[in-house]
């Protein structure tokens, strides 16, 4: 049996579908069975992030509802033959999926996959507690804004409601430059403010936008850009291997030089 | 940045944001409105001045995290 881990985070645009397709990638690239799971009905993105929006037949409501099976409706990776994504419908609500179906829906897929990464929607209504409710773990992803951090607090507290034990964050869009100026928070204040454990550190990049512009996760490319870097170590800290975010911000003012050096 | 260095050491607005974000999230965590703290208070104020002598000013009632509960403290200061 594999694991299901839900990535989740109250508001919206602070990056859970960039985060799915990018872990997913990762996980994908270390030789792991891997599924995405969309579970944000109407508002289907997961697969414009891996460049799938073409190859969709059938999505996670014609399962439910008996239009085909679960193994038609799975849309494998341009890339990698071990990635799978099992797409939202666009054309239906939220409610079209009833926490028991998707409960049995993430059960069977974890038979078959090593992870199922279920990429949840925004808010905290029905849509994300149907998300949550087929997964072992959670993963919270928040920026280091007051709003986005608020949002988290309440998602962790709902979350460890429902039963959660292993929670874990990731920080998007770090800027290191402002942290150390003193006009960002730091990953250790939100870790403090939080009390959850760290998974990932995510530096802003605008590599990240040219590559959501392309349909190609980053993290394909870990060892040009510092976002692919950073999703990278969060696979390896995901898999239990020993991990140093110093290594991150190095490489930002490692590539910051290369670039006044090249700016003149 | 010359009229910051005027005006003496600048407070880093990261400071000011955690400082607000530990405030408010005692209030979202604890599921209570700010306006509720204002409405005992002042039924603070007139429950107690039947009885003692105090300061009205200098009254606070306040949230805050301990450990794992959210505690509300009441700080009425008499008068001598």
């Amino acid at each position: 049996m594999g694991k299901a881990i839900v990535i989740t985070s109250g508001k919206g645009g602070v990056g859970k579908t960039t985060a799915v397709a990018n872990i997913g990638t990762g996980l994908a690239l270390r030789g792991l069975k891997i599924v995405l799971v969309d579970t944000d009905i109407g508002l289907r993105n997961l697969d414009l992030l891996l460049g799938l929006e073409n190859r969709i037949v059938y999505n996670l409501v014609d399962v439910i509802e008996g239009r085909c099976n679960l193994k038609q409706a799975l849309v494998k990776d341009k890339r990698l033959n071990n990635l799978f994504l099992l797409p939202a419908a666009q054309t239906k609500e939220k409610e079209a999926v009833s926490i028991e179906q998707m409960k049995f829906l993430v059960h069977e897929l974890k038979k078959d996959f090593d992870y199922v990464l279920i990429d949840s929607p925004a808010g905290i209504e029905h849509g994300f507690r149907t998300a949550i409710s087929g997964a072992d773990e959670a993963i919270v992803i928040t920026t280091p804004e007051v709003s986005s951090v608020r949002d988290a607090d309440r998602v962790i507290g709902l979350l460890e409601a429902n039963g959660f034990e292993n929670l874990s964050l990731i920080v998007n869009r770090v800027r290191f430059d402002m942290v150390r100026n003193g006009d960002m928070l730091g990953v250790e204040d939100l870790l403090e403010i939080l009390s959850i454990e760290l998974l990932g550190i995510i530096p802003e990049d605008e590599n990240l936008i040219i590559s959501v512009n392309k349909g190609e996760p980053i993290i394909l490319n870990a060892d040009k850009y510092r976002s692919g870097l950073a999703f990278s170590l969060v696979v390896k800290k995901l898999l239990g291997e020993e991990v140093s975010w110093e290594e991150l911000e190095k490489s930002e003012s490692f590539i910051e030089k290369i670039f006044k050096f090249f700016r003149g | 940045m010359i009229i910051n260095s005027l005006w003496g050491k600048k407070v880093p607005s990261k400071e000011v944001a955690k400082e607000r974000l530990q405030v408010v999230l005692v209030y979202d965590r604890a599921k209570i409105e700010p306006k509720l703290i204002e409405q005992i208070k002042e039924d603070l104020v007139n429950v107690v001045s039947k009885y003692l002598n105090f300061d009205h000013e200098n009254i606070k009632v306040e949230l805050s995290n301990e450990e794992i509960k959210s505690i509300l403290r009441i700080d009425i200061p008499l008068k001598d």
